[in-house]
């Protein structure tokens, strides 16, 4: 028997040119609770504590439930991004997970989210379609529109097709284990004597507090410049374009 | 001293001084930009340690 500890964690976007991820919320619980129940209470928390929510949130695998991810969208315009779970059978319009196709299989681009109608609309901008050929061309417009409640997973607020929530999936997935790793080896969460869950939430909120305190202190300008500067690595930049 | 303080503050206590630092670093956030949070959860194995066999097996009885 262990614990698990379940953040909420904000990708602080002011610069874009290093990663920040800070712990919003925290819950320590015991290792049977699954990580997808966590999700809506800490977006419940962020809204009463702060009067904030994310715009986005990136799930792992694909773990959370559709009926979660509905309810999120619809009391906090929320877009939880998480891969398909394996085994998930596709639906149409998806020809594959970064495919949509028309109902005669052209290729289509999405074109924007239309908030007031609550529908994405996707459209034919290939450079030489097949609309030619079609037997439908004349009827078509080559612009189709879905609801995000087509399918929770693959549509919802931010089709799993387009390139930033491919980017979200692989990019800024990976820089989880870094944090987790810095605050269970770095900060010492796994080298205490975790014998109780209280005992478990209190060190859990300590670190999340080290983080915090950290973050704020890297954020202050520096008095003095540092003379290793040029020497410190460049992270990559992580322009989603939204 | 660290044991008296986390008795004193409870988890309560820390929630407030952390969503505390978090309101502050909210206020570096770029409006323009859409905001992006990771869910993610990490295991903590319990100590166990206090539950294992330490006292080593005697022999074996022989029967005579």
């Amino acid at each position: 028997m262990g614990y698990k500890k379940h953040s909420l964690r904000l990708w602080l976007n002011r610069d874009w040119s290093t990663i920040r991820l800070i712990p919003v919320v925290s819950w320590l619980t015991p290792a049977n609770v699954p990580e997808g129940y966590l999700l809506k209470p800490s977006i419940a928390y962020c809204w009463r504590r702060f009067g904030w929510r994310p715009d986005i949130v990136v799930g792992d695998l694909g773990y959370i439930h559709g009926q979660t991810k509905r309810e999120i969208r619809q009391n906090w315009k929320v877009a939880v991004v998480t891969k398909l779970k394996a085994g998930m059978s596709l639906v149409a319009p998806f020809e594959s997970e970064r495919c949509i196709v028309c109902p005669q299989g052209q290729p289509l681009q999405w074109l924007e989210y239309n908030e007031q109608e609550d529908r994405h609309c996707f459209g034919v901008r290939a450079a030489q379609p097949l609309c030619d050929q079609c037997w439908e061309s004349s009827q078509c417009s080559r612009e189709f529109d879905y609801p995000p409640a087509h399918h929770e997973t693959l549509m919802g607020l931010l089709p799993l097709s387009i390139l930033p929530a491919q980017q979200l999936l692989h990019q800024a997935r990976s820089w989880i284990e870094p944090c987790q790793a810095f605050e269970k080896n770095l900060l010492g969460l796994n080298s205490h004597f975790l014998n109780s869950l209280r005992l478990t939430w209190c060190l859990g909120l300590m670190v999340d507090a080290a983080v915090l305190l950290r973050t704020l202190a890297l954020m202050e300008p520096s008095p003095l410049a540092n003379p290793l500067e040029q020497l410190l690595p460049e992270q990559g930049h992580l322009e989603l374009g939204l | 001293m660290l044991h008296e303080f986390r008795c004193r503050v409870g988890v309560s206590g820390l929630r407030a001084i952390n969503d505390h630092l978090v309101v502050r670093l909210l206020k570096h956030l770029r409006t323009e930009h859409k905001s992006v949070g990771l869910i993610d959860a990490t295991d903590l194995p319990a100590a166990t340690a206090d539950k294992k066999k330490t006292v080593v097996n005697g022999p074996l009885s022989v029967r005579p």
